[in-house]
């Protein structure tokens, strides 16, 4: 795998975890009925 | 008067008429400081990516793509972007929870400490300034080289400019303009690549033709040229640079005060949260677009000089003239709304944490709210005087003002940012001194570097030792202050979360961002898959069959 298709997918995974990883935060920190949002 | 003339007055009397029509609903403190803390999420995206990109991102950096490295400033994007969603989670929400006026004064109410918000508060007037003023003259440049005016009229028309706007209309004003001049720019950043791609013969021919570029060869391999012509050697070295630097700014976009300030003025957490997602979208766009364009332009222009004045050239040779001229407006739109968030959170500093009382509680009779409108008017402009004098007393040294101010505050505010948030066991004195370490050995590191004593290796950038630094002088003072009860109880305040939050309609509105990133994370890959990498790997082996053949 060339250096450049590498720079391209991680170009774009960059946002596609970003993505999954706010979509589950906040889920987890406004849906969860605990008021204390640490964890 | 030529166009370029024109549509320069045209934009800046633009600017101001919004600044006025924002301004005419200004009436008490938290309009001007806070912006009625009411603003949706399209305002707060507008003044994050406006703020953030300055004259910086096309003059120096689309110069640096020019000269070979436009994979190193994606590659940068990458991972400064990041600090968007990570400052938006575990900082930026919990500031705008505080409901404070200013960064500082969160940093007084979460630790008890009038001493640190007055350090905070300084940090900001000297590394904000210093911003502010480099940030004048690259717009002054730009101006002195496009329109003919002398260097002295251009100082002065720019900072009557956003002075103006900023000083009447405070963040009601800034974040208005900040949108419209990130539209523009954003948008005529776009139509110019499609004019610097189609005079390249078309957008396969341009990525051939780069691919096997002899004059900079490697301009876009994913390293970038490389060699004993230019500061990396080898691609590993290029690559190692590129991260280190893209996470150093990654803290500076975290929790520096001209990007989190403008969390304080969110109309709910879920607008944080979204703007924070919209800001990572737009910035990993633009930057790709700008960069890209600015390294095709080799292959119509080979020898501008300087560098820095590569999308000047594009404006005033390649675009019809009136396209020219809103480009070049577009390029001092991201100064202007640098500068205008620059002026107002040094004059909010000035009067509110440092000169005035600093907490929230004083500002209750309206006689008394008008009052510290008019300090905070009066400080903006008092600061705006000393930066004016400062542009033309001083001589010019935009790269390194830029250098030192942004990273200041990741040295200096990063490691305090976060933990006073989420530990227990930082003390009013572990802050403190915390935030004293990162700034002095930050400064400390880039005056030896400017006065050529030594030059530091990228392993050791001033802003990564600057936030190691403050990590161990929190942990050392930690130890031996004591946790106050009132610093403790703020904190776990923090950590409830307001009832209003948990509307289950705004919840799926704020989840639609995460699908539109993941979404647009898919386009853009397969996009750069198609349109770069393959077409790059296929000119490269087809370069080399030729290069074999002709030794056979």
């Amino acid at each position: 795998m060339s250096g450049e298709l590498i720079l391209a997918l991680a170009y774009g995974l960059v946002l596609v975890l970003a993505g999954l990883w706010i979509g589950r935060r906040v889920n987890q920190d406004y849906r969860d009925r605990n008021d204390n949002d640490e964890r | 008067m030529n166009g370029f003339q024109l549509g320069i007055l045209v934009s800046l009397a633009c600017y101001l008429a919004i600044g006025w029509y924002a301004g005419q609903r200004v009436k008490h403190l938290e309009d001007f400081f806070v912006a009625g803390r009411n603003a949706p999420t399209v305002l707060i995206l507008g003044t994050l990516v406006a703020s953030f990109m300055s004259t910086n991102a096309f003059i120096g950096e689309a110069g640096m793509s020019y000269q070979g490295h436009a994979p190193l400033v994606i590659i940068m994007t990458c991972f400064n972007c990041l600090g968007y969603i990570v400052g938006a989670v575990f900082f930026g929400r919990y500031l705008r929870r505080s409901k404070t006026l200013t960064v500082p004064a969160f940093f007084r109410a979460r630790f008890a400490s009038r001493r640190i918000q007055m350090f905070a508060g300084i940090s900001i007037v000297a590394g904000l300034s210093a911003y502010l003023l480099a940030v004048t003259w690259g717009m002054a440049l730009i101006i002195t080289e496009v329109t003919g005016f002398n260097e002295v009229a251009a100082i002065l028309l720019v900072w009557a400019s956003y002075t103006l706007f900023t000083l009447y209309s405070g963040s009601r004003g800034v974040i208005l303009t900040d949108t419209v001049m990130f539209v523009l720019f954003s948008g005529i950043i776009v139509v110019t690549c499609f004019f610097i791609v189609d005079a390249a013969g078309g957008w396969f021919t341009a990525i051939e033709s780069l691919a096997t570029y002899q004059d900079k060869p490697g301009i876009i391999a994913w390293h970038g040229r490389i060699g004993p012509d230019v500061y990396w050697q080898t691609q590993w070295e290029a690559l190692i640079w590129a991260s280190i630097l893209g996470v150093a700014w990654g803290i500076v976009v975290a929790v520096s005060p001209w990007q989190t300030s403008r969390y304080l003025m969110a109309r709910s957490e879920h607008v944080v949260i979204r703007s924070a997602c919209g800001a990572l979208i737009a910035m990993l766009l633009l930057y790709l677009v700008t960069n890209f364009a600015a390294a095709t332009v080799n292959l119509i222009n080979p020898d501008i000089t300087p560098a820095d004045g590569t999308m000047i050239w594009v404006a005033q040779n390649l675009l019809p003239t009136a396209l020219g001229a809103i480009l070049i407006c577009g390029v001092l739109a991201a100064g202007l709304s640098s500068a205008s968030t620059f002026l107002s959170l040094v004059g909010f500093s000035v009067s509110h944490d440092i000169l005035g009382e600093g907490t929230e509680e004083g500002a209750t009779a309206i006689g008394e709210n008008q009052e510290q409108l008019r300090a905070a008017r009066i400080a903006m402009l008092a600061v705006g005087l000393c930066v004016i004098g400062l542009a033309l007393m001083l001589p010019r040294n935009i790269y390194w003002l830029t250098q030192f101010a942004g990273p200041l505050f990741a040295s200096s505010w990063g490691v305090v940012a976060f933990m006073s948030v989420w530990s227990k066991r930082i003390t009013e004195s572990g802050a403190f001194w915390g935030m004293v370490t990162g700034f002095g050995v930050n400064v400390g590191m880039n005056a030896l570097s400017l006065a050529g004593f030594v030059q530091w290796p990228v392993a050791a950038d001033p802003i990564l030792v600057g936030v190691v630094s403050s990590y161990i002088a929190v942990r050392i003072a930690s130890k031996t202050g004591d946790h106050s009860i009132a610093a403790s109880t703020y904190r776990d305040a923090l950590h409830q979360m307001p009832a209003q939050e948990r509307d289950p309609r705004v919840i799926q509105q704020t989840l639609v961002w995460s699908k539109v990133m993941v979404a647009m994370g898919v386009l853009i890959a397969l996009a750069m898959t198609l349109f770069y990498a393959l077409p790059y790997g296929q000119a490269v082996a087809q370069a080399e069959q030729i290069a074999l053949g002709f030794m056979s």
